[in-house]
């Protein structure tokens, strides 16, 4: 299983907080996280794990962070992944975690996201497709998974949850210009290579053709009868 | 025209009728339907409600139960029949003759329509399924030119349904054995075309490697949209050359020509996709929806927005409009 490239997401300013933060606080949040979605969604697990349980690698390509995660009817697990683990999962799928978490609440088609690049699959195709199809099959909204799992402090959760929401939109925003302002100008380089490329395409086939017009007019004409040109020569 | 609208899962057929579909078409979960994947389909429960939640909302339920009985195994077809009628389907879509006439013989009133893994392309074959079987719908293959389709309309007495949007088929719907070479298993008999157990991918450096069984698939460069790993679909190479040798992955929109599809006689369209996501099932169902209803106000310049679902991010109108023989 293979390394993707960073994707360039709001998610990426997260990392430096992240590759600080305790080891034992991000798995605490794993296991908060999955003990919600597991209460709130059972069928999904159940589904799913019909027939075995398995776990799964989830590497968003915007973290410096993957996830292991074991579908599993009554125990399932998320958490991070050690390195190690990438041996013992049966799959493995990677694309940005905007990506990730819209597939996950159904709100972007996950074929459409393979078609595009976007969302990446190695390993045991089955599993991912199962799951893919038990997760689209339920109604799955995580702002109220998150809001209701502080309980009381909900109504606050949901306020701080908006606003994170709003930031993360204003970080999008501007780092799709800077990556624009970024790329443009390579990009319009490579646009006039490329309209060069083609015009010396064409020029080429031109050349082509003229030189094999000449050959046909110079090429000597057959003698004598007229022969099969693919029959063999006869030894005497 | 009636649009008839996938749905693999309930929540799919939820998005179909809340995006405006006038028909929801769906499978049990079993190699009775050609969109046998792993968690996908209704039980018959699930079904059953379905069928209320659709009547409620006065959009109609097909049943499709389009794959080949096995022999030795006909049961399994024949209860799903009996199921689908018993919770009160709207019609119930069938491809095999001995299907067929179990359905006649066992449920007359039952609407029974032709699916496209039957591959009736033709005038007598139609009037046949008509004839003896009382079909009333011919789901037509994607072989068929526009104007090959307004002549069928007007000397047949059945209904046509042609596909207006998703993926393409290699144009021998029911006939196709590729994916029963490479795996075993096959959409006519299986219910499956290339199962998901047999397809590996491979990221290898910038590029992905797709395999279906031992076969190479193809080999995507970074920059390069994906299809599915279908052998048809394939990238292959012969006589020096590599490329699509049998069909490229793109999917069918027939947006731009609706007005004319109405024209031609066509009753209903067909979006492919019980296999897509609810997201999938909304946007298109909506575009066709919104289409459809600017067509009903005379506005005819219906333009597509669907290009980003597309398998391998583009489209086509197939054999409505081709260019070949």
């Amino acid at each position: 299983m293979t390394e993707s490239h960073p994707s360039f997401t709001p998610f990426l300013l997260a990392n430096p907080f992240i590759r600080n933060a305790p080891a034992l606080l991000v798995e605490r949040i794993c296991r908060h996280a999955m003990a919600t979605m597991h209460h709130r969604y059972r069928p999904v697990f159940e589904r799913v794990a019909e027939q075995e349980a398995f776990a799964l690698l989830i590497s968003p390509t915007d973290l410096d962070l993957q996830f292991y995660l074991k579908i599993d009817a009554d125990h399932p697990e998320l958490r991070p992944a050690r390195h190690i683990e990438e041996e013992t999962v049966a799959a493995q799928i990677s694309g940005p975690l905007p990506a990730l978490l819209e597939l996950l609440q159904g709100t972007s088609d996950g074929d459409a996201l393979f078609f595009s690049r976007t969302l990446r699959i190695e390993g045991r195709t089955e599993l991912v497709v199962a799951l893919r199809n038990a997760l689209d099959g339920e109604s799955i909204d995580l702002r109220s998974a998150v809001t209701e799992s502080f309980g009381v402090m909900g109504p606050a959760a949901r306020a701080a949850l908006g606003l994170a929401e709003k930031i993360y939109r204003q970080l999008q925003h501007d780092m799709n210009r800077t990556a624009d302002a970024l790329t443009s100008p390579t990009a319009k380089r490579l646009l006039g290579v490329e309209k060069r490329t083609s015009a010396q395409a064409v020029t080429l086939a031109e050349i082509e053709k003229t030189i094999q017009r000449r050959n046909r007019h110079t090429r000597p004409k057959p003698s004598g009868a007229a022969k099969d040109d693919f029959a063999l020569p006869v030894n005497p | 025209m009636e649009l008839v609208c996938p749905a693999g899962t309930p929540a799919s057929l939820h998005a179909a009728v809340a995006a405006g579909a006038d028909v929801v078409y769906c499978g049990f979960r079993d190699a009775t339907n050609a969109r046998n994947f792993p968690g996908l389909n209704f039980s018959r429960a699930e079904l059953r409600d379905a069928v209320k939640h659709a009547h409620k909302h006065g959009v109609h339920v097909y049943l499709a139960c389009n794959t080949y009985p096995q022999a030795g195994a006909e049961e399994i077809w024949h209860k799903a029949v009996d199921d689908a009628v018993a919770i009160g389907v709207d019609a119930i879509i069938l491809a095999d003759i001995g299907l067929l006439r179990y359905a006649r013989d066992h449920h007359p009133d039952a609407r029974l329509h032709l699916s496209v893994q039957a591959s009736a392309s033709n005038e007598e074959a139609i009037r046949f399924y008509h004839q003896e079987f009382g079909v009333r719908r011919v789901v037509l293959p994607r072989v068929l030119s526009l104007d090959e389709i307004r002549t069928l309309n007007q000397r047949i007495q059945v209904e046509t349904e042609v596909f207006a949007f998703g993926g393409m088929c290699v144009m021998a719907e029911g006939r196709c054995s590729l994916s029963s070479y490479a795996t075993g298993e096959s959409p006519n008999m299986n219910g499956v075309c290339s199962p998901a157990a047999h397809v590996h991918y491979e990221e290898r450096g910038d590029t992905t490697v797709s395999r279906l069984g031992n076969f190479t698939i193809n080999i995507y460069d970074s920059d390069e949209k994906v299809g599915y790993p279908t052998l048809c679909k394939g990238r292959f190479r012969a006589m020096d050359k590599s490329g699509y040798l049998f069909e490229e992955p793109t999917s069918l929109d027939v947006t731009a020509m609706l007005p004319e599809l109405a024209d031609a006689g066509v009753s209903a369209l067909k979006i492919e996709g019980r296999q897509r996501g609810k997201a999938y099932i909304s946007q298109v169902v909506g575009a066709f929806r919104t289409s459809l209803d600017r067509i009903a106000e005379g506005q005819l310049n219906a333009r597509s927005k669907l290009s980003t679902l597309s398998e391998g991010q583009s489209d086509t109108t197939g054999a409505y409009r081709r260019s070949w023989q």
